[in-house]
């Protein structure tokens, strides 16, 4: 198990007008790849502000490396910033970029030199050592942004929705570099994001934050499938949502009476809580029912059909007027205004027991 | 009636503007040319005969080198002093910012003659009297607040950040500001001095006010008036029309063609 790196204890920024964070608590581990997910104005930005040291939190500990540097300068702390609008030097030149924090560390010139070529190389720069900024694409500066803060060889590095302004077809590359650019300096990194697919392709943890708070915290997995919130289970992608009361639950398995009848899922409470589950699109699944580990929805009807590419995503009518939303494989041969069975099995059915949105 | 009328109206405008505008310098630059003894018509040069005397009189030409000094170093001192208020201003956002402002931008709003009346009296009391030094400071007076007002309005949010990297890659703030932020904001800076200047050089109540034996340009301009209209008061004329003029393009210019922003 590898050591703390990064400690937030009961971290608090309240401003003149709002609670920007409220009582946080988190660990990171060292080489940990963390992304903060949420929503804007639910202080993402902040936390990761109040770790590089460019805003004081109005109470709580910040440490980092075991050390508490809570009130101390951004310059001094074992992390450096990687900003959302690159924030590079725009009078200098590439490598002139690169080796400005070299040089207040005060390296000798040459290793400075060879230090910024090794930076470049490791993000894909080799040979733009001599071009201005001006010259450079989205892309290219985001990358000498990255060579500019790893080359200090911070212990954190913290990243504040850095490919926020390249096209997605940059973006999803810039994900897998920025990935294998995290393992291979075994750094921690910490990177802020409003986009929940981006965080998942990235993350080792996902802390999801809302108005301040922690909703959830876990791998991208256990955190998709598994949401913890109502807050997290409408955020990170589409969801159905049916309100219900547990009637029993027993030996893991909760049953829920609901508008569309018994169903199953996973997990327990105490009889008679009003609860709600959640069923991602992807896990309606089209057929009859397995009757022991299923839950049917009976007959639906197909119908405004959206063609996106990898999948098929369209609403179904069921009983009682309600509508699902389901994710189907593109090569589905459903058609529109079809009628199918729909059933789902119970472990993917998530029972919500807390009240909050 | 027509699209072509409305047309040469709006040209027609134009040209009655420009000429309100341009007519008295166009004159004064023109009869700077005369060669007879008085600029008045009909034109009857063109001759460098009273360019030749202008420059041939030490006291014209005393004060010339004057100007120039007064300008170049009061520009240079309200130049540093703006921009380090408007660097100071973007850094720390206090609540008695306004307040703060308000106070720096003040004296734009008072009349020269009121500075340089109060600039005398605070020069007398403390002894100092007048001299080409009070004149120098009395133009920081009136610079400052236009210097600061130029150089603050060019700190956008993309230096934000960018001051706050050089702070995070490990630059204490001397360092950022002479090696990243006065840089980047070189344009401004170079507006700001030569904005400075060309008030400076242009400045006559201050100057006449604040100065004793050694005066500027444009003082110097007026006692030759004083003494008789002749084309050598054109000639000295243009000569600051034609600095003034350099200087207020160089600013333009230094405005205009912004090299390496990053966004």
């Amino acid at each position: 198990m590898s050591r703390i790196a990064v400690e937030l204890l009961d971290i608090s920024k309240s401003y003149a007008e709002c609670v920007a964070l409220d009582c946080l608590s988190l660990q990171f581990r060292e080489g940990e790849f963390v992304v903060l997910l949420g929503p804007s104005g639910s202080g993402k930005t902040t936390l990761l502000s109040i770790l590089g040291g460019f805003i004081q939190p109005t109470s709580g500990t910040v440490r980092i490396a075991g050390r508490d540097v809570t009130l101390m300068p951004p310059a001094q702390r074992p992390t450096v910033t990687v900003f959302q609008d690159y924030a590079l030097f725009p009078h200098m030149t590439v490598q002139d970029n690169v080796k400005f924090g070299l040089e207040m560390r005060r390296v000798p010139k040459r290793e400075r030199a060879r230090l910024a070529a090794e930076a470049l190389t490791l993000v894909g720069l080799e040979g733009f050592g001599n071009r201005r900024i001006h010259e450079l694409s989205g892309g290219q500066r985001q990358r000498v942004a990255l060579a500019r803060a790893i080359v200090i060889g911070p212990a954190v590095l913290l990243l504040d929705e850095p490919l926020g302004a390249l096209d997605v077809k940059i973006r999803r590359q810039m994900q897998a570099e920025l990935h294998a650019l995290q393992r291979s300096l075994a750094a921690t990194f910490i990177h802020v994001t409003h986009d929940q697919e981006e965080a998942m392709s990235i993350a080792d943890t996902i802390v999801l934050l809302n108005r301040g708070r922690v909703e959830d915290i876990g791998p991208p997995e256990r955190v998709y499938r598994r949401q913890a919130s109502l807050f997290a289970a409408t955020f990170m992608g589409d969801t159905n949502l049916l309100e219900g009361t547990i009637t029993s639950a027993a030996n893991g398995t909760a049953v829920i009476e609901t508008p569309l009848g018994k169903v199953l899922a996973d997990g327990g409470g105490t009889v008679g809580t009003k609860v709600r589950l959640s069923i991602r699109p992807e896990c309606i699944r089209v057929g009859n029912s397995n009757a022991d580990s299923g839950v049917s929805f009976g007959r639906a009807r197909l119908h405004d059909f959206v063609f996106q590419g990898t999948h098929l995503r369209c609403q179904a009518s069921i009983a009682n007027d309600r509508e699902l939303v389901l994710r189907l494989a593109a090569d589905n041969m459903v058609t529109p205004e079809t009628t199918v069975d729909l059933w789902v099995q119970s472990r993917d059915v998530v029972l919500i027991n807390r009240e909050d949105m | 009636m027509g699209k072509l009328s409305t047309h040469s109206l709006v040209w027609a405008f134009v040209a009655v503007m420009l000429a309100f505008i341009y007519l008295p310098v166009v004159v004064l630059v023109l009869f700077s040319f005369q060669s007879g003894d008085l600029p008045v018509p009909p034109l009857d040069g063109p001759s460098l005969r009273w360019y030749q005397r202008a420059f041939a009189n030490d006291r014209l030409t005393n004060s010339l080198w004057n100007s120039l000094l007064v300008g170049g170093l009061s520009a240079a001192a309200a130049t540093l002093l703006g921009f380090l208020s408007a660097y100071g201003m973007f850094r720390r956002k206090t609540a008695a910012a306004a307040a703060i402002r308000l106070l720096l931008i003040a004296p734009l709003m008072v009349s020269y003659l009121i500075i340089g009346v109060g600039l005398l009296i605070v020069f007398n009391t403390a002894g100092l009297g007048r001299s080409l030094f009070a004149v120098g400071i009395g133009h920081v007076v009136i610079n400052l607040p236009l210097c600061y007002a130029i150089i603050y309005s060019q700190f956008g949010d993309h230096l934000c950040n960018i001051d706050n990297a050089a702070h995070d890659l490990g630059a204490g703030d001397l360092t950022t500001l002479h090696r990243v932020i006065a840089p980047v904001m070189l344009p401004a800076i170079i507006a700001a001095f030569c904005l400075s200047f060309t008030l400076s050089w242009d400045e006559f109540i201050i100057s006449l006010l604040l100065s004793r034996f050694d005066v500027t340009l444009p003082v110097m301009t007026f006692e030759l008036m004083r003494a008789g209209l002749t084309p050598e008061v054109n000639a000295a004329g243009t000569i600051v029309f034609a600095i003034s003029f350099a200087m207020a393009l160089a600013a333009a210019m230094a405005t205009i063609f912004r090299p390496g922003r990053s966004r």
